[in-house]
């Protein structure tokens, strides 16, 4: 009895930790760059009370055993990197990758992180920079006489200097890793190498399976609305099933509790 | 056995005419060990209950379905050719107590539903739902092991990982093009003597040779039907998909996984299942059958209550009441 009440407040447990992490993805419809994350469920181990296949005595075997699940577990969450929307701003700063790649940031405290969030600024002495201040790597500098700055989808930054005319000025690279979905979400948009994600490999945009950059545009939240309404009911009604076993469980506790 | 330190008056005891009133004493007290284990049998209905609800939305998860079955306590007498009294008739001539009217009801075993569950849409390129009776094959630290869940991950190291690290595990040695078939086995086929070897837990080496890589693979991977993994046009591996002969013989280690202690059991030759890529298998979980289930087992379990509860105040009334009449 109390195995049938801890093992339906695992699968709370468990429901709760998916409906949180639906609210996450709805509450960042609207951010930039946004990658929707997944929550995966694995079944706990059980109690073998006997073993399927067990002898029973000469020549027989038990053709099924008795094993009791004990409930589920949050097994993995991470981000599924799947390309979001684009949305025209026509801002020239506003880069987006089409396709797999991070854009490589230097943050304040000196730390590199990936973003795929490209909306972009420039300081007071002309440095590429995100919303957040992170510097864009290697540090990409627009002379403050530069005109009409256009990136190429191969990541060239191009300006029209007075009296020298259209010159290259820097070259943008992008990151990807083996394991993308190893990285870890730092918030803002940015992302951190870890053991799992294996190190940055860095390479031109549009050469090599990396995306190649479309200026004046920035990737939306890649959550499907739809899809996390259709997930939330199925979480909200599996919650409500457990809570209708615990009930039950409660009940039956209660009843024996009360037979003399 | 408990019931007769409760009531260990017989009918046929020595000295005793099997007096009717004792008779149903023992009656009652055997009864109610009866409803005891009805009781108990659907405490575990509702466990079972408890674990297929939490694991609704466990991707690959496979239902248990506790089966029961009764036990009979105890045979007291042989069953035979019913004998004529000679003389009056008592009430134990008419009914032969043999012990096969009180017969409890034991869990006998718990068989997993092994039926499709519902298939969702991922797109991802290393999601893939196995469409038949087939099980991926992945090394664990504890050997070998089978599983429905087919949210691959990659690795660091570019091998191709179930979501809780473990390798999955390709037909034969890594390198398909020229490698050479471990144990004669050819592509395509499960061939019994390797897979023996291997859930046998002895070769990790074996193993290892067989996972499955895609480091400098590129993006665009593709997994065909048959479980041919592509890297662009280059096929890199094939995945390993067991069937099993009786599928009623895994063993479930939780985390997704099942084990097969029996090398014979596993099926050669071309199986039967299907891959999709971008699919994912879901729990098989069906909440109206288990809500139901909840019910019956939940009244079920008041109703042995109730016949507890008056084998009680009948054994109250036997000690308290007989007396004073």
């Amino acid at each position: 009895m109390i195995r049938a009440l801890t093992t339906s407040a695992t699968g709370l447990e468990a429901q709760q930790a998916n409906i949180e992490r639906i609210s996450n993805d709805l509450a960042n419809v609207n951010t930039d760059g946004y990658k929707r994350s997944r929550t995966e469920f694995h079944d706990l181990m059980y109690e073998t009370t006997k073993e399927p296949g067990g002898s029973l005595g000469a020549g027989t075997q038990s053709p099924v055993g008795i094993q009791n699940g004990l409930g589920v577990k949050v097994g993995t969450s991470h981000k599924i990197f799947e390309q979001g929307p684009a949305k025209m701003t026509y801002h020239p700063y506003d880069l987006m990758i089409e396709g797999r790649g991070f854009f490589p940031v230097q943050l304040p405290n000196g730390e590199i992180a990936y973003t795929r969030n490209g909306a972009f600024h420039i300081d007071a002495q002309g440095r590429l920079q995100t919303a957040q201040g992170a510097q864009l790597i290697p540090q990409t500098v627009l002379p403050s006489n530069a005109l009409n700055v256009t990136v190429g989808g191969n990541g060239e930054v191009k300006a029209a200097l007075p009296n020298q005319g259209e010159v290259i000025i820097a070259q943008i690279q992008l990151i990807t890793f083996p394991n993308e979905q190893g990285l870890m979400a730092q918030g803002d948009g940015l992302y951190k190498a870890t053991l799992a994600s294996g190190a940055p490999v860095q390479g031109i945009p549009g050469e090599n399976g990396l995306g190649s950059i479309q200026q004046g545009a920035v990737e939306g939240s890649n959550v499907n609305v739809a899809n996390s309404m259709v997930d939330m009911i199925a979480t909200q009604r599996a919650y409500e099933m457990g809570t209708k076993v615990m009930g039950v469980a409660d009940q039956m506790w209660g009843a024996t509790a009360n037979i003399k | 056995m408990p019931i007769a330190l409760i009531c260990p008056v017989g009918a046929d005891y020595p000295g005793h005419d099997g007096q009717d009133l004792f008779l149903g004493g023992e009656y009652l007290a055997t009864g109610m060990w009866t409803s005891v284990s009805g009781a108990s049998a659907q405490m575990q209905n509702v466990d079972a209950v408890a674990n297929n609800l939490a694991n609704a939305d466990t991707l690959g998860f496979k239902k248990d379905i506790p089966t029961f079955k009764e036990y009979l306590a105890s045979v007291e007498r042989e069953h035979g050719p019913e004998d004529i009294p000679r003389g009056p008739i008592k009430d134990k001539d008419l009914h032969h107590i043999d012990g096969r009217d009180q017969a409890f009801v034991v869990v006998d075993g718990t068989y997993t539903d092994f039926r499709q569950g519902t298939l969702r849409v991922t797109q991802a390129p290393l999601d893939i739902a196995l469409d038949g009776p087939g099980f991926l094959e992945v090394s664990t630290p504890q050997g070998v092991r089978y599983t429905r869940q087919g949210s691959l991950k990659m690795a660091m190291d570019g091998r191709l990982v179930t979501s809780e690290g473990h390798p999955v595990l390709s037909a034969q040695a890594a390198g398909l093009a020229g490698a050479q078939p471990v144990d004669g086995v050819q592509p395509g086929q499960g061939g019994p003597a390797t897979q023996g070897g291997v859930a046998a837990g002895q070769n990790s080496a074996r193993e290892a040779a067989r996972f499955i890589n895609l480091r400098d693979r590129g993006t665009n991977i593709s997994i065909a039907a048959n479980g041919e993994i592509y890297a662009g046009e280059d096929l890199v591996a094939k995945l390993n998909v067991v069937e099993f002969q009786d599928l009623k013989q895994l063993r479930k280690t939780g985390s997704g996984l099942f084990d097969n202690r029996n090398p014979g059991n596993i099926l050669g030759g071309q199986g039967r299942t299907v891959l999709r890529q971008g699919v994912l298998e879901t729990s098989n979980v069906n909440p109206i059958e288990e809500m139901t289930n909840l019910i019956k087992a939940n009244r079920l379990f008041e109703h042995d209550l109730k016949v507890m509860k008056t084998y009680g105040e009948l054994l109250g009334r036997e000690a308290n009441d007989i007396g004073k009449l």
